[in-house]
Order: C-alpha cells, then sequence, then structure tokens
C-alpha cells in the first residue's frame, strides 16, 4: 500500500472511534428532526477530535493532509455512517471559501461554529433567470450607508428551510459587465425580509428551496472579500462543489455497490434464479466496479498533487461528470433489479427508488454535466468557442 | 498530451517518448514496405536498455518499479509503436526470474518476441492444458515466444502450437488462433507477469487514446465551416470533454494499480483487469470520434486516424479484451 505506516494507524484509529459512536438511531429524511440528527453527530465527530480534517488549526482544523481526509471518508462508509446532510455547504464549500477569501474576523466568527456542528449554512446562487448562465444574476444589492439592502430571488437553494446562514451572490453594480458587478455576502437567514418557500422533489423531500429577499439588510462586515468580487469567488466555491464536496459521496458508491450486489444475488430474473446469474447483469456490475475503482483512484492521484487551500481545477469538472454517469447507471441497474415492486412507491419511502429518483441530481446540482464539459473543452482542451459565447 | 503529461515527464517516460517518436513515427504506417527498420529501432531501444527495464540489477537490468515501465508502455501506444517491444521486455524479464540470464540478456538486445496466452473462451480452465484454445501475436520472423496466462508463463523458443498465421489489422504483426496440443511440462506456474502485462496494455490503450484525442481536438480547431472551426461547436466538444474524461479516469487507474502491484501485490489481477476495461473503453471511444471528427477525411486510407483505430483494436485483443476481463472481475 501506497500509504504511510502514520497514515494506516490514522485510519485504522477512525475505524475503531467509528464503530463505536456512530449513531444507531435511523437519520430522520427531513426538517428539524434531520437537522437536530445531522448537527449532533458532527458535534460528536468535533467532540472526538475528527473534524476539520485539513482545516487549519487556527479556526479549529487539524491541518493535516487532505489524504487523511479521504481516508476519513473512506473510513465512515465502511461502517456506514451517516452523511454530511445539513452540514454539506458550510463543511464543503461554504468554509473552504471563507477559509480562502474571508476576513480574520469572518474566519473566527463562522469556522469553528460549522465545525462545532452549530451552525447550517446554505447556498444562494441560482435564480430563476440564471441557471447554468450563472453570471446573470439579478438579485440586486444596493449599497447604502450602512449596509447593502439585497431584493430579488434565489431557486434551487438546498436546506435553505433549515440554514442559518447563506453564502449569497448578489448583484451590487448593474452598470458594469456581466461578470464584474456581483459580491458575495454572507445573509442570516433569519433576517427580516427572507421569505422560505420548500420546494418537494420527485424524490419526495422538501429540502429544497426558493428564496425571497425584500430589502433584506446585510451589514458591510459580511462581505466576503470585495465588493464586485463575487463572481471569482463564486467560481471557486463551485471548484470546491465540484472538486471536493462529492468525494464522501464518491468514496461511498463503492460501498453502494456491495448492496447492488445483494440485491442482484436476491432479485428473481427471468431464465435465471437470480439476476447476479445472468451474463449481463454480471457484466454491468462488473463495468461498475471497474469505473467505480477508477473514481476512487483519481481522487486518489488528485489528492496527491492538489494545493490545500487552493480550489480545484477542472479535474473536478471531470470528476463530476465521471462520477453522476456513474451513479446514474448504478441506480438505473437497481431500479430495473427491484422489478415489479418499484412501481409501490410513496413520499416519504426510504431505499433504492427514492434514491433513483434523486440520483437524477448528480448531472444538474453543481452545475449541469453540460456545464462541466463546457468547461473541459476550454480549459482542459481548449478547444474554441462561438464569437459571443 | 492533456491528460497523461505526467506520465511522459518522468525521466524515462520523456526518454520513452521522444524515442520512439523518433524511431517509430507514425508515418511509417504508410512508407513502402522495408522503408523502416525495426532491427535498428530495437537496437536503439536496447541500447537504452529498455527491454531489461524490469530486470533486477544482479541479472543485468535496470531493476524499474513498474511505474517506469508503465510510461514505456503508455509512449509506445501514443505513438501506436509495435506493441510487441512489450512481449520483448516481460520475456527477458521472465527468463531472469528464471535463473536463465543469458536468454534474458539476448532478449534484451531486443529479439522479436510474440505472445501466446489464452483466449475469452479458455477463461477458467488452466490456460495451456492440452485443448484449450489460445491466441498468438507475433511480429514478422519471430525468434521465441511468451506464453502468458493467469497462472503460468513460459519463455520458450517455439510455440508447440500449429498456429495458422495471419496478418493483423496492424501492419508488422500477425495473429493466429489455436489449440494447445500437449502439455507443456515446462511452464512456469505463478502467473505474476499476466497481470503485468494486461496493465501494460492498459497503459498502451491510454496512450493510443490520447493520440487520438489530440488528433481530434487539433483538426476541430482549424476545420473551418459555417464560418467557425467545427470544435466551436458543443456537439463536437461534449464528446471530446467526455473522452478526456474516461482517459483520465483510466489513466489514474492504471497509476494506481501500478504503486498496489509494487508495494503489497494484493488484488492485482483485479486492479490489472479494471484498468483494461476502463483503458479499452476509453480507447475505443476516442479512436471512433476521432474519424467522426474528422468526417470523410478520417475515412481515407491516406490519413492515419484509421491506423489508431485498427492499432487500438489490435491492442485491446491482447491479454484479453473486455468479455474476458469483465468476466474475470468477479461479483459473487
Amino acid at each position: 500500500m501506497f500509504l504511510s505506516p502514520e497514515d494506516i494507524e490514522f485510519k485504522r484509529r477512525a475505524s475503531e472511534w467509528l464503530s463505536s459512536n456512530i449513531p444507531v438511531e435511523p437519520r430522520p429524511s427531513e426538517g428539524r428532526a434531520m437537522r437536530e440528527y445531522d448537527l449532533a453527530w458532527i458535534k460528536r465527530q468535533w467532540e472526538g477530535g475528527w473534524s476539520g480534517i485539513a482545516w487549519p488549526k487556527d479556526v479549529g482544523g487539524q491541518d493535516a493532509s487532505p489524504l487523511r481526509q479521504i481516508l476519513w471518508y473512506e473510513a465512515c462508509a465502511e461502517v456506514g455512517a451517516p452523511p454530511v446532510g445539513v452540514g454539506m455547504v458550510g463543511l464543503n464549500f461554504g468554509g473552504p471559501v471563507i477559509q480562502a477569501f474571508g476576513s480574520q474576523q469572518q474566519r473566527k466568527s463562522y469556522l469553528p461554529s460549522i465545525l462545532r456542528g452549530e451552525k447550517v449554512w446554505c447556498q444562494g446562487f441560482s435564480e430563476p433567470g440564471a441557471g447554468s448562465d450563472l453570471a446573470s444574476i439579478a438579485t440586486k444589492g444596493v449599497l447604502c450607508d450602512d449596509c447593502i439592502e439585497v431584493t430579488g430571488q434565489k431557486i434551487w437553494t438546498s436546506y435553505a428551510n433549515l440554514a442559518d446562514l447563506q453564502l449569497l451572490l448578489i448583484r451590487t453594480d448593474r452598470e458594469a459587465r456581466k461578470h464584474s458587478g456581483l459580491t458575495m455576502v454572507i445573509c442570516e437567514m433569519g433576517a427580516k425580509g427572507v421569505d422560505i418557500r420548500p420546494i418537494r422533489l420527485m424524490s419526495g423531500e422538501t429540502n429544497f428551496c426558493e428564496v425571497f429577499y425584500d430589502r433584506v439588510k446585510i451589514p458591510y462586515e459580511n462581505v466576503i472579500g470585495e465588493v464586485g468580487q463575487g463572481w471569482s469567488i463564486a467560481i471557486s466555491t463551485l471548484g470546491f462543489e465540484r472538486g471536493a464536496a462529492f468525494i464522501a459521496d464518491q468514496i461511498a458508491l463503492e460501498r453502494k455497490l456491495e448492496t447492488l450486489v445483494c440485491l442482484a444475488k436476491q432479485s428473481a430474473w427471468p431464465s435465471a434464479d437470480a439476476a447476479i446469474k445472468d451474463g449481463e447483469i454480471n457484466r454491468q456490475l462488473s463495468r461498475l466496479r471497474a469505473r467505480i475503482s477508477g473514481m476512487k483512484a483519481f481522487i486518489y492521484m488528485q489528492i496527491g498533487r492538489r494545493d490545500h487551500e487552493a480550489p480545484p481545477g477542472p479535474e473536478g469538472s471531470m470528476m463530476k461528470l465521471y462520477y453522476s454517469t456513474v451513479t446514474q447507471a448504478l441506480h438505473r441497474l437497481a431500479f430495473e433489479l427491484i422489478g415489479d415492486k418499484a412501481i409501490a412507491f410513496e413520499y416519504g419511502d426510504t431505499g433504492w427508488v427514492r434514491d433513483y429518483f434523486y440520483s437524477f441530481a448528480a448531472s444538474i446540482g453543481g452545475g449541469t454535466s453540460e456545464i462541466q464539459r463546457e468547461i473541459i473543452a476550454d480549459r482542459v482542451l481548449r478547444l474554441p468557442r462561438l464569437r459571443g459565447a | 498530451m492533456y491528460v497523461n503529461d505526467d506520465l511522459i515527464q518522468t525521466e524515462i517516460g520523456s526518454l520513452a517518448y521522444r524515442v520512439l517518436g523518433e524511431v517509430y513515427p507514425l508515418s511509417r504506417y504508410r512508407e513502402q514496405r522495408g522503408t523502416h527498420s525495426d532491427s535498428l529501432a530495437r537496437a536503439r531501444l536496447a541500447e537504452l536498455g529498455f527491454f531489461q527495464m524490469g530486470v533486477a540489477e544482479d541479472h543485468g537490468g535496470a531493476g524499474q518499479a513498474i511505474g517506469d515501465q508503465v510510461s514505456f508502455a503508455y509512449a509506445i501506444g501514443k505513438h501506436c509503436a509495435p506493441i510487441d517491444l512489450l512481449a520483448t521486455m516481460l520475456a527477458s524479464e521472465i527468463a531472469a526470474t528464471k535463473g536463465d540470464v543469458r536468454l534474458s540478456q539476448t532478449l534484451g538486445k531486443g529479439s522479436r518476441v510474440g505472445v501466446v496466452f489464452p483466449s475469452a473462451n479458455a477463461l477458467g480452465i488452466c490456460p495451456f492444458e492440452p485443448g484449450s484454445e489460445v491466441l498468438a501475436f507475433a511480429p514478422a520472423d519471430p525468434t521465441g515466444f511468451v506464453f502468458l496466462g493467469p497462472t503460468e508463463e513460459l519463455v520458450t523458443a517455439h510455440p508447440g502450437i500449429a498456429l495458422e498465421w495471419q496478418q493483423s489489422l496492424i501492419s508488422g504483426i500477425q495473429v493466429a488462433v489455436g489449440r494447445v496440443e500437449n502439455s507443456r511440462a515446462a511452464a512456469y506456474s505463478s502467473g505474476q507477469a499476466f497481470d503485468r502485462g494486461v496493465l501494460l496494455l492498459a497503459a498502451v490503450l491510454t496512450g493510443v487514446a490520447d493520440a487520438a484525442l489530440e488528433m481530434a481536438v487539433s483538426h476541430a480547431g482549424r476545420r473551418i465551416q459555417f464560418g467557425a472551426p467545427i470544435g466551436a461547436n458543443q456537439a463536437i466538444r461534449h464528446p471530446c470533454a467526455d473522452i478526456a474524461t474516461q482517459i483520465a479516469v483510466a489513466r489514474a487507474q492504471v497509476q494506481y494499480a501500478a504503486l498496489m502491484m509494487e508495494s503489497d501485490g494484493l488484488q492485482s489481477s483485479r486492479l490489472a483487469s479494471f484498468s483494461k476495461v476502463l483503458a479499452g473503453n476509453a480507447a475505443k471511444a476516442s479512436c471512433r470520434n476521432n474519424i467522426q471528427v474528422h468526417g470523410g477525411i478520417g475515412m481515407t486510407d491516406e490519413f492515419s486516424a484509421h491506423v489508431l483505430l485498427k492499432y487500438m483494436h489490435v491492442a485491446e485483443r491482447w491479454f484479453g479484451a473486455e468479455t474476458f476481463h469483465l468476466a474475470r472481475i468477479e461479483n459473487c
């Protein structure tokens, strides 16, 4: 193994701690109960000394290598630990962005509380008129003497209904060119003028929201970086989101495949006593196994090269694009294996059918696969662009 | 070169990439027979020690790690250089491991070596038992053969099998299907070289996949239709981006497998099979896409897009094609 003896020892200790500390009660699928469950789990990791593995020491992190972070995710996947859940934005991209661009005061005020499981973050980027074309956002921030006054609408904001704080991208200069004139601020979700409306997903949950802002006052100390620097900060945030935020899910996919193999052993199949005995099903499983192995290898190889603080480059887009095709293929196969019973599904159900519906998110959220391909075509292949695009 | 840059940035990798480009230029596929000298090319590679890379230092080799062999294999694929250069390298290494240092050194001078391995249909049975079906590839006038199977390996002067050779898709390589007639008592039983062979062929495939992508992207950037380069259209950009991603993942898998083989050797067969499946799929997609991007030109004999496709198909069959490896990856 290419891990050092210290890394191996770290993983052993992690597995040992996890096996006696992961919550035994099932995770609620939404609402305040889910928030409390997820925060309690984050808090327990903090108390156990396992939080912020690759975060700097001054904000409560451990300043260890990104490889250690991966080993932690692996250990979590192996014991079936709960997902990061409502901690997603804070731990995986909000936190890293504040580390990269935030003021000393912001680092002190916001980062430790993320690690301690005290605050939930969400991310206000997309708008009804600005999805893939993020730079056309219109939510306006009027620069007043003592604050920025925000009016407008965001959409597809995961966990807005459960969040305390939001990374919010607004337009503060309407005269400037499209990519200039944007500013990134921290918005208190409880502030006057913020109105949150949940949207139900086809998989049943309602953690996805629309957020309306009616002259919401945001103090200048909540600006991340400078006024007008929002676009480059948003791009970094998306870099973290694509490059790092889903690593835990990617690692967990290996375990999910094992569950799928069990399903294939139990599923009845025409012309075979179990689906797994069918040559085509068996080949599909082998192909998934190879692709998941490749994905993990890709993560390892990137981690070796990646600079701690710098946002991931276009490799993050490659990883996200690949992950989305693999996870969707895996869930499609599961749906087929379940057969007739898959049709009996109600909102609130958990398991493969719910996960199949949710797997459509993989190629849409965090930038669609089409956008990832554009990034790869531009930044890796350096293909020409159409004039004006 | 976008995706696998780091494979040619190592000392061995960049040397292999440069020298192979000089001694096996792609243009040789278009030249008159006999203009290109394979013997001179091999002599140059032998002089630099490529065929004895994996032979231990006390046997006169360079004792280099699998990672360096992977870089060499990648460069072979990138230039569509003869795949059997790897057969020579593996044969030299096996001979040394089995104590035949003289044979190892003779092979290290660049002898032309053919390979014999179980066909996909012979998976699961002892590969070189009488009656089992084998597939063989050989350069012109091979001086010997290396038998590689999941459990056995052997270096021998004669195949000992009735093989009817046919010209393969790639000039200079013949192919034959045959059956083992009598038990090969002299076979060595370890089979470790087979997984290495599989991994090296996966590296060859990432090389040819990269070459095809580079060719497609370069054409797409120059070919003007409707007043703009065709590479500005998403119908061209997106498949290329998908292929670049597939290649990057296959490359990572190959490197990861090499690292694992070098250290504990656990799971070698599985990791090698994963590599071959991913690299094979990436190479197929890339070589096919390259022809499509070139349009009519891509269909012609005089342009080399078809050479890459055919070379890829030959490489994909070496040491087991996709079906063989998918069956070898056990799910139960």
